[in-house]
């Protein structure tokens, strides 16, 4: 792994802990840097590599805005290697299992837990609570371009003296 | 050559704290510790339902502790430490709810095989605290009979994601002209067959029942070969 790429890692990981510190914290923040932590590491596998794309899953039940969380994904990871990443959401309906007709059933919203066909209430959760990552799309870039990036400076993330 | 490539991750976002929620919980049962983790909005009377709890488990010998999460202030725990608890403030400066690693640090230097019960007290916010696990084996949704029956239905995912139910300020309920079956019905809409404790830290109405079923949850939790998953539900 090319010594340029590790270090951007490093700044992008330097990133996460100013946030910390900084305080500037809201929930879908929270789950950035999560993702951005997952992320990280995957692009271990894949040295001097880019991230495209970022597929996620995430359920009704996650209680996670889509707005916000690709705003906060966006503040975090510019000047990184992941800056400029899409983050590609599948949205997952609540599904329910009704003991009355044996079977699966997707609710309409998430505010009654109950059988659209035969109205019996269940609190069988089986779909609606995710909040995964799927996959990750990487390209290959060099590290010329890793130096050029080097040079610029995140003001959230700027370069540290070596 | 240098061509896009997509690389499978399948795992949950919050993996770290998941996993290290699930060694926490283990660690817990191994020493018989009974974690309970308070959500509800700010001003719900958490800390006062607590202190009632903490006061009365302190007074029948029985060993206790809580940690409290607040953005800012040590107030809480100070309240909370007249009941004679041992307790202790996670200062969050800022953050919206509690992660695990933030409770095992608060708590790293107690005994957990000197505890029967361990109060978490979530930072006031009905949104973000239900994608944390922190290790717990209940968690407990509270609602003042000040904030409108209708609560559960616009923050359906905190209680549903919340194993009990828990009613506080129930002696302001006439004043409030609290409608007491819409919110039964509206909190078993979200989570149904969810157990609901009506209560009042003030006059002490059913804290009592409130403790017994813990009792009885910590006994629950002992007969348990391996906890994987909160024991409530």
């Amino acid at each position: 792994m090319g010594r340029l790429y590790r270090l951007q890692v490093t700044f992008a990981s330097r990133t996460l802990l100013r946030l910390k510190n900084q305080s500037i914290f809201m929930h879908e923040l929270s789950i950035a840097q999560n993702i951005v932590e997952v992320a990280l590491e995957h692009l271990i596998e894949a040295p001097g590599s880019i991230v495209r794309s970022i597929r996620l899953k995430i359920g009704a039940l996650s209680c996670v805005h889509r707005d916000s969380l690709m705003f906060s994904f966006e503040l975090i990871t510019a000047e990184t290697p992941l800056q400029g990443a899409e983050l590609i959401i599948d949205s997952v309906p609540v599904v329910v299992f009704c003991p009355t007709c044996q079977a699966l059933r997707e609710l309409p919203g998430i505010q009654r837990f109950v059988c659209p066909v035969c109205q019996t209430r269940t609190g069988d959760i089986r779909q609606g609570k995710e909040l995964d990552i799927e996959s990750i799309e990487v390209e290959p870039v060099g590290l010329a371009v890793d130096d050029a990036k080097m040079k610029q400076t995140n003001p959230l993330n700027p370069v540290p003296e070596i | 050559m240098l061509e896009p490539r997509i690389l499978e991750v399948r795992t949950k976002v919050l993996k770290k704290n998941d996993e290290l929620a699930r060694q926490m919980r283990a660690e817990f049962q191994d020493k018989g510790v009974l974690v309970l983790n308070l959500v509800s909005s700010p001003g719900t009377g958490k800390t006062a339902f607590l202190k009632e709890t903490l006061k009365r488990m302190v007074d029948n010998q029985i060993p206790v502790a809580a940690v409290v999460g607040d953005l800012e202030t040590e107030n809480d725990a100070r309240r909370l430490a007249e009941s004679g608890a041992k307790v202790r403030q996670i200062m969050t400066h800022g953050m919206c709810h509690l992660e695990a690693d933030m409770v095992q640090q608060h708590i790293a230097d107690w005994n957990l095989a000197n505890l029967h019960y361990l109060f978490i007290e979530n930072v006031g916010n009905l949104v973000c605290p239900s994608s944390w696990d922190l290790g717990e084996s209940i968690r407990v949704a509270l609602l003042s009979v000040t904030e409108g029956e209708d609560k559960p239905l616009k923050y359906p995912n905190l209680f549903n994601t919340s194993d009990i139910a828990v009613i506080t300020k129930m002696d302001l309920a006439d004043v409030c002209e609290f409608d007491r079956q819409t919110a039964l019905d509206n909190l078993d809409s979200i989570r149904p067959g969810i157990r609901v404790f009506e209560t009042s830290a003030k006059t002490g109405l059913g804290i009592e029942t409130w403790i017994d079923f813990l009792r009885q949850m910590r006994i629950r939790l002992a007969e348990r070969p391996s906890q994987t998953s909160h024991i409530a539900s």
